[in-house]
């Protein structure tokens, strides 16, 4: 049989093209994955993994290169960067999963409910989520937290707060579209009361995008602490946090000493990644499905 | 007297019978020949399947045809019988990752082994295809003067001035009143009916050797029908252009076409002059077909049981024979050969010849 | 929605812990120091009383005097805005350009090596932290490599540009001062190269999708089919109708820029309206604050208002 090779690039209708790399995409998620997971794996064994204590000074090497003794240098402080990158990993990945879940708990009932009642509920709550989304989501960040002040408590609360917006749009958008089905219908009329079928019939078929947003919001949570905490608005002086560590290393990197800001933003930018990656499998996933 | 062609490698699904019935050039194949007796388009042994690998559908099977400069030929069939694949097949345009075997002649050159360069030319220049539901296909965010302008410069190389000229002109021969103004309105401005003008217009203004129309008059109410059938009628017998139209609407087909090919389950089973293949049907499909109309042959409508079958691969056994009245097993077990009941008519069957003479019979009756 | 906006502001910062007054006075001021500075500030009026004052001024232009400066917060806006502006524009243009061309590309070949190639580097720029990323290239480009600027300021030292709208760039263009110029986009480079990495993801992967599913239209195909060449199909056919939907996601994408400047701006030193309200911010500066935060609310609406316009031409058949 004669194989009709494409006929030129611009002229080749592509063949379902997605469905092409769907090989690859599973490949990077896996990835991700197990990023992830090494990553919290180093979060919950921090204490185990560092050979120094995450404020602990070492008064004879402060800014010391990468050695047998610190693997990673020590910044202007003379603390250990690695057993800092792993404690970091605590506080960063705890603030950003147990804000995220508030905040999709949160925003997503509240989008649920609101999605289902409609009327001036509805209104109100939409007008007050869009004075909240006329900020950039940093900015908002940003003056949540000054409010708040300093804290690793309040980070999680500034984090959680600035992401329910976009969850209450999102769960409400959904409610909206899977109310009109008609297995609604039938529910309603075998008189299952309006709080049950809305959280056991409709939420359950709203899930999914919530599913693929969460990581990547996660990811983004994290680069918000970090950020914050860069500019010194987010955990207090002294204790370990990859973004106050690429602060504190800043001005000392431009001086040539680069161990102290790229180490932190490494184990930044893989947990991220990481997170990314996940969240983008998890589209593909329920893209094909 | 078969030939077999050497380079196929599928089983020969069908039989020439001998010579007399059907032309030389349609038998013999050798891979560049010129068209005999001035036909543009001669179309060898064509089977194509589609899809991917895992779920193949043989979209033609061993087609054969030919179409002259200035004749017109109405390719009828149903939804998925092949109608569309073989536009394409003729334009080039068959998606990536489809297996062809046989050959597409275009002034003798193979359309479907042509190189990039050539095959460019080809679109638009040789064959401008006329997309079902045109709508769709013409770009929404582009004036309809500007998309004139495109095949005008590409094809006629007219630019600037002139090029707004003819694209006027071409406006008003496709009947569209107020051409001015519709050269630079948007394609979701238009009515369904203009749409259709509008893509005539486009495809003529490739200034193409041939005319394929795809279902060009669904949705559309039986005047403009009229009018769009005249239209791509005129092209053939005004411009000289061959003109193919691909229709489920026989109807349609019978006004306006000069010969008529009959497309089931991706082969043709009949093929001739329309007014032998309407009134001297020699296929029990066709008779069916005809049957389900009711304008043309004027009998109650009787629709056909059964379902077209989609075939994964070139059938061995003859695809009509499941909704067949008059299935032998022969029909069952073997491919109904290329049946001669004239000249320059063919049906696939094995008894064309006992249902031509009948056919020719009852219609002597109306 | 803007009257709920500055509303909220207004009363929200005055919930700030922190005493603005305080960090204005000298240690050594008494009670009465503290009370008369207060008075000077209007902050023993009523707060609604303080609200419409304020809005007042603000409808002719006048946003106050700074608690820390003393200054007049309009002419330190109108001074500081420029610079965070150029640089968020300059950023949002590159990241425009190579997003749509990447885009493109990777849609034209889907499932092959540039496609994948650029989806992984989409997914990178937007996993990198851009703070760390702006101290990252300093370090390369201008510790290793010497071949960026020192990473202070929009100008180089010993450069004097006359400031006629405050965009080195353009100012220096009106007034033919090549050697500010070269500064000027020197000085830029980096920051903005670093910002445009960060937010090129998003729009990338938007303009893809658009575009392979162009690329399976019947339009599309329809115009190969009457061998609409190469150059005109790609500029006409594909890229056209596949950007109808990236204004809208560049104007959230310029919302995330404003948040990403005010970092970039602390590590280039960059003098700009990010630095200035951070600065405000941490200092309880409540003319500064609420300065900030109506500019940026209206011009986040101005932005989106200009992506509807910008929407509606790329794509006649939105009205608007």
């Amino acid at each position: 049989m004669a194989d009709i090779t494409p006929m030129g690039d611009a002229l080749t209708v592509p063949l379902a093209g997605r469905k092409r790399f769907a090989p690859a995409q599973s490949k990077l998620m896996l990835v991700g994955v197990i990023i992830l997971v090494l990553v919290i794996l180093m979060a919950v064994f921090a204490p185990l993994l560092s050979p120094w204590g995450p404020e602990e000074i070492d008064f004879d090497n402060i800014l010391a290169p990468p050695s047998s003794t610190h693997l990673m240098g020590t910044d202007r402080n003379g603390m250990d960067i690695w057993s800092r990158i792993a404690h970091g990993a605590r506080i960063d990945i705890t603030i950003a999963l147990v804000a995220v879940s508030i905040a999709v708990l949160i925003g997503g009932t509240i989008g649920a409910i609101t999605g289902f009642i409609g009327g001036w509920f509805d209104e109100i709550t939409m007008r007050i989520t869009d004075i909240f989304q006329a900020f950039p989501s940093f900015v908002l960040a940003l003056a949540v937290a000054a409010v708040l002040g300093p804290g690793v408590r309040n980070l999680a609360i500034v984090v959680a707060i600035v992401n329910i917006p976009p969850y209450i749009r999102l769960m409400r958008s959904e409610v909206i579209a899977v109310r009109e089905r008609s297995f609604v219908e039938a529910a309603r009329c075998a008189g299952l009361g309006q709080g049950e079928i809305l959280f056991r019939q409709v939420v359950p078929n709203c899930l999914n995008p919530i599913l693929v947003i969460a990581p990547l919001n996660c990811g983004w949570a994290i680069l918000t602490v970090a950020g914050l905490s860069f500019l010194g608005l987010g955990v207090p002086v002294p204790t370990a946090e990859w973004g106050a560590m690429i602060s504190t290393g800043a001005g000392d990197v431009v001086a040539g000493r680069w161990w102290t800001s790229v180490f932190p933003g490494v184990a930044l930018f893989l947990t991220v990644l990481s997170f990314n990656l996940t969240g983008e499998g998890l589209r593909d996933l329920f893209a094909r499905k | 007297m078969e030939k077999t062609d050497p380079r196929e490698h599928m089983p020969q699904t069908r039989e020439h019978t001998p010579a007399g019935s059907m032309d030389a050039a349609m038998t013999i194949d050798t891979g560049s020949s010129t068209g005999l007796g001035g036909h543009l388009l001669e179309v060898h042994n064509l089977s194509v399947l589609l899809g991917r690998p895992e779920e193949r559908v043989a979209a033609l099977s061993a087609v054969n045809l030919r179409l002259a400069p200035g004749e017109v030929l109405g390719v009828v069939g149903e939804s998925g019988g092949g109608k569309s694949t073989l536009a394409k097949a003729v334009v080039g345009i068959l998606p990536e990752g489809s297996l062809t075997s046989g050959e597409v002649l275009f002034e003798g050159r193979n359309v479907l082994t042509m190189r990039d360069v050539d095959l460019r030319r080809h679109h638009g220049g040789s064959v401008a295809l006329c997309f079902q539901n045109p709508r769709d296909a013409l770009n929404p965010t582009r004036r309809v003067g500007s998309q004139l302008s495109d095949r005008l410069s590409t094809h006629r190389g007219l630019r600037g001035a002139a090029a707004e000229r003819e694209a006027l002109a071409m406006l008003e021969s496709v009947g569209i009143r107020s051409p001015k103004k519709r050269l630079r309105t948007y394609p979701h401005e238009l009515s369904g009916g203009m749409c259709q003008r509008v893509m005539i217009g486009l495809s003529l203004a490739c200034s193409p050797k041939m005319l394929i129309a795809d279902e060009p008059t669904t949705g559309l109410d039986v005047t403009l029908t009229q009018e769009i059938l005249a239209l791509i009628r005129a092209a053939a017998t005004e411009q000289g252009r061959a003109v193919m139209i691909i229709s489920h609407d026989l109807a349609a087909l019978a006004a306006s076409c000069d010969r008529i090919a009959v497309l089931y389950a991706g082969q043709i089973i009949e093929e001739g002059e329309v007014e032998a293949v309407i009134c001297r049907s020699a296929h029990p499909y066709t008779r069916a077909l005809l049957d389900a109309v009711p304008d043309v042959s004027g009998m109650p409508v009787r629709a056909i049981p059964g379902t077209m079958p989609t075939l994964r691969e070139p059938p061995s056994n003859c695809p009509f024979a499941p909704r067949c009245t008059m299935a032998e097993d022969r029909c069952r077990s073997e491919v109904p050969p290329d049946t001669a009941v004239a000249s320059a008519h063919r049906a696939a069957c094995f008894f064309a010849e006992e249902i031509e003479a009948d056919s020719h019979a009852a219609a002597r009756h109306h | 929605m803007l009257i709920g906006v500055s509303i909220l502001v207004f009363a929200l910062i005055r919930v700030l812990p922190g005493d603005p007054v305080r960090t204005v006075v000298p240690e050594t001021a008494t009670q009465a120091d503290i009370e008369a500075a207060r008075e000077r500030f209007g902050l023993d009026r009523p707060i609604v009383v303080q609200y419409g004052i304020y809005m007042w001024g603000v409808l002719q232009g006048d946003f106050g005097r700074s608690f820390q400066t003393g200054g007049s917060v309009t002419t330190e806006m109108l001074q500081r805005i420029p610079a965070t502006l150029e640089l968020t524009t300059f950023a949002l243009l590159l990241a425009l350009l190579v997003a749509v061309s990447l885009g493109l590309v990777a849609a034209l070949k889907a499932g092959k090596l540039p496609d994948h190639v650029s989806r992984v580097a989409a997914l990178f720029g937007t996993s990198l932290p851009e703070f760390w990323l702006g101290i990252l290239f300093i370090f390369f480009f201008y510790y290793l490599l010497g071949w960026a600027p020192v990473p202070s300021g929009r100008l180089g030292v010993g450069i004097t540009l006359q400031q006629i709208t405050g965009f080195a760039v353009i100012d220096s263009l009106l007034t033919a001062n090549w050697a500010a110029l070269r500064s000027a986009l020197s000085h830029l480079a980096l920051p903005v190269i670093t910002l445009a990495i960060v937010i090129m993801g998003p729009m990338m992967r938007s303009v893809r999708v658009s575009a392979l599913d162009v690329l399976q239209s019947n339009a599309y195909r329809c115009a190969v089919a009457h061998g609409v060449p190469r150059r005109r199909l790609w500029r006409s056919y594909l890229a056209r109708p596949s950007l109808a939907g990236l204004p809208t996601l560049a104007a959230l994408v310029y919302g995330y820029l404003l948040g990403g400047a005010i970092m970039i701006e602390y590590v280039f030193a960059w003098q700009g309206f990010g630095q200035w309200a951070l600065r405000g911010l941490l200092f309880r500066d409540y003319p500064v604050i609420q300065a900030f935060v109506i500019v940026v609310a209206t011009f986040y609406v101005l932005i989106f208002l200009l992506a509807d316009i910008l929407h509606a031409l790329l794509d006649p058949r939105v009205r608007l």
